[in-house]
């Protein structure tokens, strides 16, 4: 292009002729400047901060709430994955099983609502009825309507000897399933813990623990062995207690050592003392001793011995030791016994709980906890199946104390 | 590729009604702390040269007037938006381009003859027919450019009728300099032969 012309058409560009702008336009802008364009922006921007603020709490707080639905539900799957088997086993059996009435079922309710008090957790897994029943319960079921199904054939087979595990694979899949993913079997009994959230857990103890030593089939094969009328032989007391002595809740701790003392419902001067191991967590190379005082104070050991045996019992296991005895005295303030537990956690140095047992622990019976309630009903019911003796009064007591399914079992063996 | 000419900066580019980048910051920082006086300074130092560029652009007085006041109204409702990449006096030319486009694009108002200020008067009192002669040239020219390609037809108009320098035409068109004056090349180029054509 051409310099000139090019500073030719620049010039013509630059220099067109602009007239003034008419009167008035600038006064007509300035009127139109919006009100809204004069608001404190600092303000406007803190309420908007403010306003964020508040969304972002809400938002948080629907979050949580998702979270705390979908793990929720999760559970729940999880649960319903877990009973699935038993749920099975349970429904094959259905026919067998007599419906419950709405009536029981209100009064069940009524029962479980006064079994969550304080002191009385381990009645609920044992009344409730069976449209209401956690895994546990259920496995009992399961296990005892199996007892049931092979009871003509244990009939004519000569009894176990009662230290031999009678394991059936049947039985392992139904009611173990992390004992068999674990690759043990072993049909030994401790009881397991009650409440749902055990029920989802391990169950399996190991075959010895402190002497208490009872095998899961002994308490069911009593069962079977009442159900078809017949006074059942050899009964294992600690298989009884056992099962009903199981705490409704995982202890808060890790190890919970529980001592509790209270009077026979039959008799003033008889004590019991009942010693029960909740284990959340597993524990290894653990002993218990149970001393009492007075060397010379008549004491028995219903459930077994503690002989300071080194065991270890796997996470979500309970054993409970049930001592009777009579003390010389009921001075106040006097000590009776020492329970001494002393285990390895799985990651750590060893630990001790110790606890004394002192005649101002003693607990009148109608006072005692619904799990002492049970374990020395169970204790009594045991005793008298193994030696003879009257039911009847243990099934009004159990019956007293609303625990359904132990007076019922006391007044089928009173038949 | 032919060597990019440069341009000299158009007058407009030292204008004293556009506030220098400090000011105008000071300006905006006390509109949006809601000072009214600011806003109206604002106004004060851009609505004649925003008044030229859009005169320039349309060749009508009272056109140039209302899209002048249409412009500012669109600024104060996209005031929030501005985020001071270009200078104000940029943002607001943009705006006012789009304004005008807007409005040749719609149908033509009809203008009274006997309207009292049609005829254009000026201060200088040139002869008749300079007066013509000038008027015709200026259409003449202001149609060639309108008739330019978008890009090169804002490039022309933003340096020339805006007044805006290379650099802020760069910035509001996310270009380089360079690209710019390649533009305003290209456009020189058309222009001449379309004015060359007419003259033929």
């Amino acid at each position: 292009m051409n310099p000139n012309r090019r500073a030719n058409l620049q010039r013509k560009l630059t220099l067109t002729p602009v007239p003034k702008p008419p009167a008035g336009l600038a006064d007509k802008i300035k009127g139109e400047i919006p009100k809204h364009l004069l608001l404190d922006t600092e303000r406007e921007r803190e309420r908007l901060s403010q306003s964020v603020a508040f969304n972002m709490r809400v938002a948080a707080s629907i979050l949580i709430l998702v979270s705390s639905v979908y793990l929720g539900l999760q559970l729940i799957v999880r649960k319903s994955e877990e009973r699935a088997p038993s749920l099975t086993a349970a429904r094959q059996t259905k026919k067998a099983t007599p419906a419950v009435s709405r009536a029981d079922k209100a009064k069940n309710v009524d029962e479980v609502t006064e079994a969550q008090r304080p002191g009385t957790k381990v009645a609920v897994a044992q009344t409730k009825p069976t449209s209401q029943r956690g895994f546990v319960d259920e496995k009992r079921d399961v296990a005892r309507r199996e007892a049931k199904e092979e009871a003509p054939v244990a009939a004519l087979a000569p009894p176990p000897p009662a230290a031999a595990p009678a394991p059936t694979p049947r039985r392992s899949v139904a009611t173990e399933p992390a004992a068999m993913a674990e690759g043990r079997n072993s049909d030994r009994a401790v009881a397991g813990l009650g409440s749902a959230k055990a029920a989802s857990l391990q169950k399996l103890a190991p075959a010895s623990n402190f002497g208490v030593e009872s095998e899961r089939g002994e308490y069911d094969r009593m069962v079977a062995a009442l159900d078809r009328g017949e006074r059942p032989e050899n009964v294992s007391i600690a298989a009884v207690v056992q099962h009903f002595a199981a705490p409704a809740a995982v202890p808060g701790n890790a190890v919970g050592l529980e001592t509790e003392v209270t009077a026979s419902p039959f008799a003033q001067r008889k004590q019991f003392l009942r010693v029960s191991v909740d284990v959340a967590a597993s524990i290894s190379d653990a002993s218990l001793d149970i001393n009492f005082k007075d060397n010379e104070l008549t004491h028995r050991a219903l459930t077994g011995q503690s002989h300071g045996r080194a065991v270890s019992m796997k996470a979500n296991s309970s054993i409970t030791l049930l001592q009777e005895f009579e003390p010389r005295s009921h001075v106040e303030s006097s000590p009776v016994a020492n329970v001494r537990l002393s285990y390895r956690p799985a990651d750590g140095d060893r630990r001790t709980i110790e606890k004394e047992v002192n005649t101002a622990d003693f607990r009148a019976w109608p006072d005692a906890t619904l799990r002492m309630k049970s374990a020395v009903l169970a204790a009594l019911l045991g005793d008298a199946l193994r030696n003879g003796g009257d039911t009847s009064r243990i099934a009004a007591e159990a019956r007293d104390a609303g625990l359904k399914e132990l007076a019922e079992l006391a007044q089928r063996a009173q038949r | 590729m032919g060597k990019v000419a440069s341009f000299p900066a158009p007058h407009a580019e030292h204008d004293p009604v556009i506030p220098p980048w400090s000011e105008e910051r000071r300006l905006l920082a006390a509109i949006r702390g809601g000072d009214r006086t600011a806003a109206e300074e604002l106004v004060e130092r851009t609505y004649s040269a925003v008044f030229a560029s859009l005169y320039r652009l349309c060749g009508d007085r009272d056109m140039a007037a209302d899209l002048t006041q249409e412009t500012y109204r669109k600024a104060w409702e996209a005031l929030s938006g501005f985020d001071g990449r270009s200078q104000f006096f940029t943002w607001l030319y943009r705006i006012a381009y789009t304004t005008f486009l807007n409005a040749i694009r719609r149908p033509r108002r009809m203008t009274s003859l006997d309207a009292p200020d049609a005829p254009e008067m000026r201060d200088d009192a040139p002869s008749a027919d300079q007066l013509l002669s000038d008027e015709e040239n200026a259409t003449r020219l202001r149609a060639a450019v309108l008739k330019l390609p978008e890009d090169l037809r804002f490039t022309v108009t933003a340096h020339f009728w805006g007044g805006l320098p290379v650099k802020e035409i760069a910035r509001i068109e996310s270009i380089t300099g360079v690209a710019v004056r390649k533009r305003l090349h290209k456009a020189f180029g058309i222009l001449e032969s379309a004015l060359d054509e007419e003259e033929r």
